[in-house]
């Protein structure tokens, strides 16, 4: 049992019991052997114990005292037991300062991934938080496209993110305008849906950009035109062309052999600026333990020098082109139909002009 | 100032200075918890004298040991046999 000292007195158990208990001394487990009475007392009463027993004379040892007070008396010297208190103190002080997990929740339409960029921007995690400020990654999150509100707690070692995502939005057809659909390219027609209105054009039709594809008006009789609301879907074929000059002599970055490294801790950011005009960053993040992971990172900073170096367009030819016809291919609007692309290669000059052509299907109107 | 004690034995017509306030409760007899005690006067392993007011109260059994014991409180385990108000 923790804090009681047990006493050991040559003296009669009915005696000791009555003495202590007149002083307001409370004893236990008092037995008997032979001439002594072993009792035990709280550590509290311990001291007074021992004043009773000196005044009137009673021979006593402690047997045992397992108060507090008497461990850290008798293990003074235990360097080890304190180091071992002050370790187990501090690991607890970082571990609980330390996030190592997010959980997201309430995003349908918000990707996750963006959600969790803003937070690694703002928080280091894994990594010690301990004055983190949530507030502001609060504002940061709402600040992100489609999220109407957020909520970030944290709970032990886990960030918990709630979003709120906005409704979305709904497109409110004006029908108090009598106003032409009209064409935004210069296009031939392939379909036309026309659902108020009178159509114009018809498939095969070529179309001018800004050419009125189906007019606000309806035809109430001969020569009697009304004006209506016009509403429909037209789409056409429209080429579209991109010119890129490439040029056979560039200049790219090399390193020089020098490079210089330096290491953060919990992900503080400080001021460092390596010695050297131009240079280009590696970073590589590592763990110091597997079980508490406190993470550290080592930033490597190379010196580098532009050199100019010829590019040969033809030995790379494919795969430059294929660069720039897939970049193109992203840019044409959404939902259309490629029909077919091709693509012409001119010198010019030290230049290579790589012209690229698209034939599509798309909505026009 | 009567406390709730000396009210019910007014009620009963015993007279308040002779009474002891003594609670006495056995557990399965294997142990005793008794309140309201004057003094340990004999403690053996097989009895225990204690002191009530005018009386004496005599704890007979086997193996008995004190387990705690304070100025009116005191817990008594063991093999109880007999409890015993022992007059003068």
């Amino acid at each position: 049992m923790i804090n009681r000292c047990r006493f050991s007195v040559i003296a009669e158990a009915v005696y000791i019991a009555n003495i202590l208990n007149f002083h307001g001394i409370g004893v236990k487990r008092i037995e008997r052997k032979g001439e002594e009475t072993v009792f035990t007392v709280h550590s509290a009463d311990a001291k007074k114990a021992e004043e009773v027993l000196t005044k009137r004379g009673k021979e006593y040892k402690i047997l045992a005292d397992t108060s507090v007070r008497a461990f850290f008396k008798k293990n003074v010297f235990r360097f080890g037991i304190y180091t071992g208190i002050l370790a187990v103190a501090l690991l607890m002080y970082f571990y609980a300062g330390t996030l190592t997990r997010i959980d997201i929740s309430g995003n349908k339409a918000v990707a996750g991934e963006n959600i969790c960029k803003v937070i690694e921007e703002n928080l280091e995690i894994p990594g010690f938080n301990r004055d983190a400020d949530y507030d502001a990654l609060e504002k940061k999150l709402i600040a992100l496209d489609g999220i109407s509100g957020a909520s970030v707690e944290r709970k032990g070692n886990t960030l918990f993110v709630r979003v709120y995502e906005e409704l979305p939005k709904v497109d409110v057809e004006d029908r108090t305008e009598f106003k032409d659909v009209v064409s935004k390219y210069d296009t031939i027609i392939t379909r036309v849906i026309t659902f108020s209105g009178t159509c114009k054009v018809k498939v095969g039709d070529t179309v001018k950009k800004g050419q009125t594809v189906i007019s606000a008006t309806v035809t109430a009789g001969e020569g009697v035109e009304a004006p209506s609301y016009a509403n429909g879907i037209a789409y056409g074929r429209v080429w579209v062309t991109k010119e890129v000059i490439i040029s056979q002599v560039q200049i790219e970055a090399v390193r020089t052999g020098n490079s210089v490294e330096h290491v953060v801790f919990f992900g503080k950011k400080d001021d460092f600026v390596p010695p050297f005009s131009q240079y280009e960053t590696e970073k590589r993040e590592c763990f110091l333990d597997a079980v508490i992971p406190l993470k550290y990172t080592v930033f490597t900073y190379y010196e580098t020098k532009n050199a100019e170096k010829e590019v040969d367009f033809y030995a790379n030819e494919e795969a430059i082109v294929k660069e720039h016809v897939d970049k193109m291919l992203s840019e044409i609007p959404e939902g259309s139909k490629v029909l077919r692309n091709w693509y012409d290669i001119k010198s010019v000059d030290k230049n290579i002009k790589l012209v690229i052509y698209y034939e599509i299907e798309t909505k026009i109107t | 100032m009567r406390n709730y004690y000396d009210e019910m034995l007014l009620k009963l017509g015993l007279p308040v200075e002779d009474a002891v306030g003594l609670k006495v409760t056995v557990c399965s007899f294997r142990g005793v918890f008794i309140e309201g005690h004057k003094g340990l006067l004999v403690f053996t392993n097989n009895e225990i004298l204690l002191k009530i007011g005018k009386e004496k109260l005599k704890i007979s059994g086997a193996d008995l040991k004190i387990n705690e014991v304070s100025s009116d409180e005191i817990y008594i385990r063991g093999d109880i046999k007999a409890l015993e108000v022992v007059h003068d």
